[in-house]
C-alpha cells in the first residue's frame, strides 16, 4: 500500500535525519518504533508531504507522492506529535474549519461527521468550548478527531496516545483497530506496548535508518525460547535486554540460549525485547565500527 | 554572575548579531551618505550621532527587549525560572542592565565608526573624539537607560511582545513626526511649526537633540549644551529610575493558569460508529473560508481594533488640521482634492505600509505561532490557495483602511464645508490602495518563501527603508524603481489634476503588477506552507517560473530603457563628476575671447497634446572684445541635443558628446565689432516616464519653456563649476576662494562683470485652444493650419533669460501707462483682478519713484503646483494658482498674501531682471531683499500701515522660527544666502529703515543706483546699494545701515 524507496533527508544544518529508507508497508496498522531522535517524526512529516526529501520515492496506492502531494493529502489524516490551536475558536468551529480544508463541503455531512467524531473522542460535551482551554488529553483527542475527518486512507499518527489516560487510550485503540481494515494507519511511538497491542506490522527505526521491519511474529521468532527473566542481576551483563522494576524490586530480562543464572526462568519474547535487542545491537555496532 | 549568564544567553541570539551588523552598517551609511548640516566637523559629527540615535535606538531597544524580558514566557520557561531562588529585584535588574549595556555598547560601536570615517575626511582631531565620548555619555547613555527601563516596565505590566513592539514603533514614529515639526535639520523638509512645541521639546526630547540644536546658533562651546540640555538628561535618568521602580511594584508575572476544562464522562461509551465522508476539496470554498477566518481573526484582535480606531482618528485629525490651508494667513475654499492631498502622499502610504507589514506578518505566521501549521500544511489545500487567501485577507484589511480614510475624509469635509468630489476619492485612494496591495503581496510572498520569520521581516523592512528613508539616495541608488510598488506620481492639483505625472503611473504600476505576480507565483512554488519546513524546490525554477521571470525582467528592462532614454539617471555623485569633467576640460576657455549673444531670433512650435516643442534659433553673436575671435565653445543641455548647428561663416568643429560641447574653429575670425549668425534646431520632448518639472514642460493644459539651461550657450559657463570647497578638495580642484560680496565689492568699481542681455524676436505657435506667449511686444497673431501663431519682439535688449508659454486662452487685460498688463488664469476671478491691481500699483510706484519699466507688456500667468509659489522672468510672472488665485486671506490675516506675492514678483522686473543680474559672485540681496522692501511700501500704500505692520510681524515670527532651526552662523544681510535672511530678515531691516530713514532716502539711493549701474553700464552689486544709501545719510544713520546690512547681530530684529 505504501512503498518507500531510498528515502534520504538532510536538514539545512547538515543533520542527516533519514538515510536510504526502504519500506513496503501493507494495509492495516503499522507501528513505527524507535527511540527519541531516531527519525520517526522526520519520516512522518516527509510522508505527510510537509517537507521534501533530498532523494527517494514514495508511492501510496499508485500515487507518486512527491510529484503529486495534493493527491496524497486528499487521502491523508495526520496527527502531529505537537500541535496548537487557534485562539477563541470552539472545538466544533475548529473541526468545521479543518473539514472545509479537507474538502467536506456539504453542511449536513460536515455536521454529521463532526458530531460523530466528537462522540467517538468523548468531546461532545465540549463542542462549544474553546480548544485553547482544553487539557492535554482533550486536546489530543481533538487532534485525533480532526485526523479522522473525511475519508482518509492513510492515517499518520505521531505519538497519538501521548497525554491520554488509560481509559481514553483503550478507547482510541479500539477505534483505530476498528477503522484500520482497509486503510493504512501508521503509528509512531516509543511506547512499545501500544504497538504490540495494535500493530501486526512493525518497523524499527534508529539513527535515521530502518533497522528491521516485518510482522510482529516474524520479529519475535528469533528470540523465542531465548528470553529469560530474573530478579537477580546475572554476572554476564552483556546479555541483559532490560532492567526494570516491579513493586520496587528489580526485574531483569536476559537474552541467552542457556539459563543465565539460577534464578532465571524462561519467558515468552515480546516486541519490547526485540526493540531493546536491536538498540543494543546498534550500540554494539557503533562501538565496533 | 547572573549578568554573565544573561550575556551568555544573549550572545546566542541571532537577533543580537543581526543588530550588531545592521547598526554599524547604518552608522557607516549615515557617515558617508548624509550631507553635513554644517561645514564644521564637530557639528557634522554631532548631527550624525543625533540622526543615528533618533532613527535607530527606539527600534533597537524595542527589538531586543522581548528577547531579554519576555524570553521565559515566550519559551514556556517562566515556571522553571520563577521557582529559582532569585529575588525579583535581582532578576529584573540584571535583565535591565544587560539590555542597557547591549544598547549602549552598540551605540558606542556605531559612534566609533562615525568618528573613524569623519577622521578620514577631516583628519584626526582629538576634539572630535572628545565630543564623540561626550555625546555617548550625555546623549546616548541616559536614552539607553530610559528605553531599557521603559521596556522593562512594559514587559512587567503586559508580558506581551506585541505591546513592546507597538510601543517602541510608536515612540519612533511619533518622535520622527515631532522632530520634523520642530525643524530638525537632520530631516529634510522639516520646519518649526510651533515655537512652543520647540521649547517643550527642549525639555522633553528623549535624545536631548532639540536642546542641543537650540543652542547651535551660539558659540562653538554650545555644542556641549546648555542648562536645559543637562536638565533634560537628568530628567530622563530619573525617569529611567522611576520606571524601574514602577516595574518592581507592578504585579510580577505569574503563569497564566487557566484551569483546564474538567474531563467528564470518562467511561461513557460511544453510541456512534465512525462514518467516512467523501471529501472533494474545492479551492474556491477553501479560499473563501481561509480568507474569512484570516480577516475575522485579525478583526477580533484588540490590537487591530485599536489600530483601526487610531487610524480613523489620525486621518480625521490630519484632514481637519489643514484642509483649507493654502499658506500662512491664507485659506482655500477646499475640495476633496485638497483634503486628500493632506494624506495621500505621506501619512497614508507611510503608516499604511507599516500596517501592511504588520498584518502580513500576522497572517502568514499565524499558523506557526499557534502551532497549527502542521495540521494546515497536511490538509489538501493548495499552496496557491493558502497564499491567495493571505493576499486577499490583506487586501480586505487595506480596503478597510481606505474605507475608514474615506469616512474620515467625508466627516472632515463636511465639518470644513468642503466640496466633496467622489471621483477624487476613487482616484487618489484607489491609487494608494493599489500600491499598498502590491506591497502587501510582495511581503506575503517573502513570508511564504523564507522559512524564518526574522529573514522575511528583514527583507520587508529593507523595502520600507528603501522606500521611505534617504538611504537609497545616500547609496547612489537614484533609480525611480527603488520606490518599490509605487510610481513617481505627484500630488494632483486644482489647475491640471494629475496631469503633471499621470503618464508615469501605469508604466510603473504595470511593471510592479507583473513583478508582484511573478513573485507570488514563485512563492507558491517555493512555499513552506506556513510550517517553515524544508522545500527542496525552493530557489529552483521550472519552465513557467522561468518564463514569468523572463517576462518580468523584460518589462523591467523596457521600463528602465524608456526612463533613461528620456532623462539620464543622475545621482549627486554623477552630477559632481560632470561638473568636475567640464571644469577640467573647458576651464581654459574662460580665458579665450568669445562673442556675446546680442539677438535671438526664435521660432518655437509647441505641441501640448504631443508633449514636445520644436525650436529653431538664430543667434547673432557679436565680438565685443578687442581681439579677433577664431574659435567658439558652444554647449547644449543634456535633454536637448542639437539636431542641427550651422554658422554663417566657414568653420570646422569637434563634438564632445559626453559633456555636450562643440569646439568650433572659424576659418575667418570675427573681428572686433563684427558679428556672425549661429543657427540651431532642436526638439524638447516632454518625458513620459518622469513627472513634469520646472523649468521646461509641455503638457496639454500648460506649457512652459525657459531658455536657461535649455538653449545653447556660448563660451565657458563658470556657474557649472563645482562651488563647494570641500568637494573641490576631494576632486583635487584648486579652491575658488570665493569671498563674500561684502568683502569682494567693498570698494566701488571692483566688479568686472558685464550684463548678459539680448534682444529677442519670437514666433511662437501652439494648438488652437491655447495662446502662445513670449517676451516682448505682440507684433502679430494669426491662425494657420489649425494652430495659433504669435510674433513678439522685445523693445530693446532684455536680460538673456528667454521663455515661451502655451496657456489656456483666458485672460484679463489692464494698462499702466504705455504698458499692457495681462493676467492669464483659468477663470476671471476676483483674485485675478487683485493680481492685476498689484501689478498696476507696483508698476506705477516703481516708475514714479525708481525707474520706468523697460518693456511694453507684462504678463502674469497662473501656474500649477510644480515648485515655487511665484517666479519671475523678464516681462513674465508665474504665480501658483493655489496661493495666488484660489486662496483668500484667513480671518486673522492682517494683509493679503496674494497682493503681497504679486507685488513681490512684479518688483523682480526691476530687482533681478533690470538690476541684480550680471554679477555671479553677488548674493541675492539686490534681488529678493529689495523686492521685500517694495512689498512693505505697496502693502502700506494699498491697505494702510496696520497691514504693513502685520506683514512685519509675520516675517518676524518666521525669522525667529527659522533662526531657532538653523545650525548656520548668522551672516551679514548682503552676504546671506539663506531664504529666511533674504526674505524675513530683509523685511525687518527695511521696516526699520523706513521708520528711521524714510522711503525718500531709500528711493533716492535706488535712483542713484539706476543712474550708475543700469544696462548697459556696469552691473550693480549689493555693496553698491549700501554705498548709495549711505551717501544720503548722516553718520548716525550710517552706523544703523552698517549694523543692519553688514553686521551679524540679529538680536534687535528678534527682540522687537
Amino acid at each position: 500500500m505504501l512503498s518507500i524507496s531510498h528515502l534520504s533527508l538532510t536538514y539545512a544544518d547538515g543533520t542527516q535525519a533519514l538515510r536510504e529508507i526502504n519500506l513496503q508497508l501493507p494495509q492495516g496498522m503499522v507501528g513505527l518504533l524507535g527511540p527519541n531522535g531516531a527519525g520517526k517524526s522526520s519520516l512522518m512529516r516527509t510522508l505527510a508531504c510537509l517537507q521534501t526529501p533530498n532523494n527517494g520515492d514514495i508511492h501510496f496506492n499508485n500515487i507518486d507522492v512527491l510529484s503529486n502531494p495534493m493527491a496524497l493529502r486528499q487521502q491523508l489524516g495526520y496527527l502531529p506529535q505537537y500541535f496548537g490551536v487557534y485562539p477563541h475558536m470552539s472545538c466544533y468551529a475548529l473541526l468545521q474549519h479543518m473539514a472545509i480544508l479537507k474538502g467536506i463541503n456539504e453542511k449536513a455531512q460536515q455536521k454529521s461527521q463532526i458530531e460523530a467524531l466528537l462522540e467517538l473522542t468523548n468531546l461532545s460535551a465540549f463542542a462549544n468550548k474553546s480548544v485553547a482551554t482544553f487539557s492535554g488529553g482533550m486536546r489530543q483527542r481533538f487532534g485525533i478527531a480532526q485526523a479522522l475527518l473525511g475519508d482518509p486512507n492513510l492515517l499518520i499518527m505521531d505519538e497519538p496516545t501521548a497525554g491520554l489516560d488509560p481509559a481514553e487510550r483503550e478507547r482510541l485503540h479500539a477505534l483505530l483497530v476498528n477503522i484500520s481494515k482497509d486503510k493504512l494507519i501508521l503509528l509512531s511511538t516509543h511506547i512499545v506496548e501500544d504497538i504490540e497491542n495494535l500493530c501486526p506490522f512493525v518497523a524499527l527505526i534508529n539513527d535515521g535508518e530502518i533497522v528491521e521491519s516485518g510482522t510482529v511474529q516474524s520479529l519475535l521468532t528469533p528470540l523465542q525460547a531465548n528470553v529469560w527473566q530474573s530478579s537477580i542481576r546475572p554476572t554476564d551483563t552483556q546479555h541483559i535486554l532490560t532492567e526494570s522494576y516491579r513493586f520496587g524490586l528489580p526485574v531483569y530480562r536476559i537474552l541467552a540460549q542457556q539459563q543465565p543464572c539460577a534464578e532465571a526462568v524462561p519467558v515468552e519474547a515480546t516486541l519490547q525485547d526485540r526493540y531493546f535487542y536491536e538498540l543494543s545491537q546498534q550500540g554494539i555496532a557503533d562501538v565496533t565500527h | 554572575m547572573l549578568l554573565i549568564n544573561e550575556w551568555r544567553y544573549l550572545m546566542r541570539q541571532p537577533l543580537l548579531w543581526l543588530a550588531s551588523i545592521i547598526l554599524p552598517c547604518i552608522a557607516y551609511l549615515f557617515a558617508v551618505g548624509i550631507g553635513s548640516i554644517d561645514t564644521l566637523a564637530d557639528k557634522h559629527l554631532q548631527a550624525l550621532h543625533m540622526t543615528l540615535m533618533m532613527m535607530c535606538l527606539p527600534l533597537l531597544s524595542g527589538a531586543l527587549a522581548p528577547l531579554v524580558f519576555l524570553r521565559d514566557q515566550t519559551n514556556d520557561m517562566a515556571e522553571l525560572i520563577l521557582v529559582t531562588p532569585q529575588s525579583t529585584f535581582y532578576r529584573i535588574f540584571n535583565r535591565l542592565l544587560i539590555l542597557f549595556l547591549v544598547c549602549a555598547g552598540l551605540v558606542l560601536l556605531s559612534f566609533f565608526i562615525i568618528w573613524l570615517l569623519l577622521s578620514q575626511t577631516y583628519g584626526f582631531q582629538l576634539s572630535l573624539l572628545t565630543l564623540a565620548l561626550w555625546d555617548f555619555a550625555l546623549m546616548a547613555l541616559p536614552t539607553c537607560a530610559f528605553f531599557s527601563a521603559l521596556a522593562c516596565c512594559l514587559a512587567q505590566r503586559f508580558t506581551s511582545s506585541v505591546v513592546i513592539y507597538a510601543t517602541f514603533c510608536s515612540v519612533w514614529l511619533v518622535y520622527i513626526m515631532l522632530a520634523s515639526m520642530t525643524g530638525s535639520p537632520m530631516l529634510a523638509g522639516s520646519t518649526i511649526t510651533s515655537p512652543w512645541l520647540f521649547e517643550s521639546m527642549r525639555l522633553l526630547d528623549p535624545f536631548g537633540n532639540t536642546a542641543l540644536l537650540a543652542v547651535y546658533q551660539n558659540s562653538e562651546a554650545s555644542l556641549y549644551g546648555d542648562w536645559i540640555f543637562y536638565l533634560n538628561r537628568l530628567a530622563y535618568c530619573l525617569l529611567a529610575a522611576g520606571l524601574f521602580y514602577t516595574s518592581l511594584k507592578l504585579k510580577p508575572y505569574t503563569a497564566k493558569h487557566v484551569p483546564a476544562l474538567a474531563d467528564s464522562d470518562l467511561n461513557s461509551q460511544s453510541s456512534k460508529a465512525y462514518q467516512f465522508v467523501g471529501a472533494t476539496p474545492s479551492a474556491s470554498n477553501q479560499l473563501v473560508h481561509l480568507t474569512k477566518l484570516a480577516v475575522t481573526s485579525l478583526l477580533k484582535q484588540r490590537l487591530s481594533q485599536l489600530i483601526l480606531v487610531g487610524w480613523s482618528l489620525l486621518m480625521l485629525s490630519e484632514l481637519l488640521s489643514g484642509i483649507n490651508y493654502s499658506e500662512p494667513l491664507s485659506v482655500l475654499k477646499p475640495t476633496s482634492l485638497d483634503a486628500l492631498n493632506r494624506i495621500s502622499d505621506d501619512v497614508l502610504p507611510l503608516l499604511g505600509s507599516f500596517l501592511v507589514l504588520f498584518w502580513s506578518w500576522q497572517l502568514c505566521w499565524r499558523n506557526r505561532q499557534t502551532a497549527m501549521a502542521e495540521l494546515i500544511a497536511a490538509a489538501p489545500v493548495r499552496s496557491s490557495v493558502i497564499l491567495c487567501s493571505q493576499v486577499i485577507a490583506l487586501g480586505t484589511m487595506i480596503l478597510l483602511l481606505i474605507l475608514l480614510t474615506s469616512l474620515a475624509g467625508f466627516v472632515a469635509e463636511t465639518l470644513a464645508n468642503s466640496e466633496i468630489q467622489l471621483l477624487q476619492y476613487l482616484s487618489q485612494l484607489g491609487k494608494a490602495a493599489l500600491s499598498l496591495l502590491l506591497l502587501g503581496a510582495i511581503f506575503t510572498a517573502f513570508h511564504n518563501i523564507f522559512r524564518s520569520p526574522l529573514v522575511a521581516v528583514a527583507c520587508c523592512v529593507a523595502i520600507l527603508v528603501m522606500k521611505f528613508t534617504p538611504i537609497s539616495g545616500s547609496l547612489g541608488l537614484t533609480h525611480t524603481l527603488w520606490n518599490i510598488a509605487a510610481s513617481p506620481l505627484q500630488p494632483a492639483d486644482a489647475f491640471w489634476g494629475s496631469e503633471q505625472s499621470l503618464s508615469v503611473y501605469w508604466p510603473f504600476m504595470t511593471f510592479w503588477l507583473v513583478c508582484t505576480s511573478t513573485l507570488i507565483y514563485m512563492a507558491i512554488q517555493w512555499s513552506h506552507r506556513t510550517a517553515s519546513f524544508m522545500n527542496h524546490r525552493r530557489w529552483k525554477l521550472n519552465i513557467s517560473s522561468s518564463l514569468l521571470l523572463i517576462i518580468t525582467l523584460g518589462t523591467g528592462w523596457n521600463l528602465h530603457s524608456n526612463i533613461i532614454a528620456e532623462r539620464p539617471l543622475m545621482s549627486s555623485d554623477m552630477r559632481e563628476q560632470w561638473r568636475y569633467d567640464y571644469e577640467q576640460q573647458y576651464s581654459s576657455w574662460a580665458a579665450v575671447a568669445q562673442p556675446v549673444i546680442s539677438h535671438i531670433d526664435a521660432k518655437v512650435d509647441i505641441f501640448p497634446l504631443l508633449g514636445n516643442a520644436e525650436f529653431t534659433l538664430i543667434y547673432t553673436l557679436e565680438n565685443h572684445t578687442e581681439q579677433a575671435i577664431d574659435s567658439l565653445l558652444i554647449g547644449h543641455h543634456s535633454a536637448t541635443p542639437l539636431d542641427e548647428l550651422s554658422l554663417s561663416v566657414t568653420h570646422t568643429r569637434d563634438y564632445d558628446q559626453q559633456l555636450g560641447q562643440y569646439k568650433v574653429t572659424l576659418m575667418d575670425a570675427i573681428k572686433p565689432g563684427d558679428n556672425l549668425q549661429l543657427s540651431t534646431r532642436f526638439t524638447f520632448k516632454q518625458p513620459q516616464h518622469w513627472p513634469a518639472v520646472m523649468h521646461q514642460l509641455v503638457k496639454p493644459s500648460f506649457s512652459y519653456l525657459r531658455g536657461i539651461p535649455m538653449l545653447p550657450t556660448i563660451g565657458f559657463q563658470p556657474q557649472y563649476r563645482l562651488r563647494n570647497e570641500q568637494l573641490r578638495q576631494e576632486y583635487g580642484l584648486a579652491p575658488l576662494n570665493l569671498a563674500k560680496p561684502s568683502t569682494l565689492f567693498a570698494k566701488p568699481q571692483t566688479s568686472q562683470a558685464k550684463y548678459d542681455w539680448a534682444s529677442i524676436h519670437s514666433v511662437v505657435s501652439t494648438n488652437a485652444q491655447q495662446v502662445p506667449l513670449a517676451q516682448g511686444e505682440l507684433v502679430k497673431q494669426w491662425q494657420q493650419n489649425g494652430r495659433n501663431y504669435a510674433e513678439y519682439q522685445s523693445k530693446g535688449p532684455i536680460r538673456n533669460a528667454s521663455v515661451w508659454f502655451s496657456v489656456p486662452n483666458n485672460s484679463i487685460k489692464g494698462q499702466s501707462g504705455s504698458t499692457l498688463l495681462e493676467v492669464f488664469s483659468p477663470e476671471n476671478s476676483q483674485a485675478a483682478e487683485l493680481n492685476m491691481q498689484a501689478m498696476e500699483d507696483t508698476l506705477n510706484w516703481m516708475a514714479t519713484h525708481i525707474a520706468p519699466y523697460r518693456g511694453s507688456r507684462l504678463s502674469l500667468i497662473a501656474m500649477p503646483d510644480i515648485g515655487p509659489t511665484g517666479y519671475a522672468l523678464p516681462q513674465m510672472i508665474m504665480i501658483n494658482q493655489n496661493v495666488g488665485f484660489r486662496a483668500e486671506p484667513a480671518p486673522d490675516a492682517g494683509f493679503d498674501q496674494r497682493y503681497r506675492r504679486a507685488v513681490h514678483e512684479t518688483a523682480h522686473q526691476w530687482f533681478g531682471h533690470d538690476l541684480g543680474n550680471g554679477v555671479l559672485e553677488d548674493s541675492a540681496f539686490l534681488i529678493e531683499s529689495l523686492a521685500k522692501y517694495v512689498e512693505l511700501v505697496m502693502i502700506e500704500q494699498r491697505y494702510g500701515i496696520d497691514a504693513m505692520h502685520a506683514l512685519v510681524e509675520y516675517e518676524r515670527q518666521r525669522y525667529k522660527v527659522a533662526v531657532m532651526r538653523s545650525p548656520e552662523k548668522t551672516q551679514s544681510l548682503v552676504d546671506a544666502t539663506e531664504n529666511y535672511d533674504l526674505y524675513s530678515r530683509a523685511t525687518l531691516v527695511f521696516a526699520i529703515f523706513r521708520r528711521e530713514l524714510g522711503d525718500e532716502l531709500i528711493t533716492q539711493a535706488l535712483q542713484r543706483l539706476w543712474q550708475q549701474h543700469a544696462y548697459p553700464l556696469t552691473p550693480a552689486t549689493s555693496m553698491d546699494f549700501v554705498r548709495a544709501l549711505k551717501a544720503q545719510l548722516n553718520a548716525e544713520q550710517q552706523v544703523l545701515v552698517d549694523s543692519l546690512l553688514l553686521g551679524t547681530d540679529n538680536k534687535a530684529l528678534l527682540a522687537q
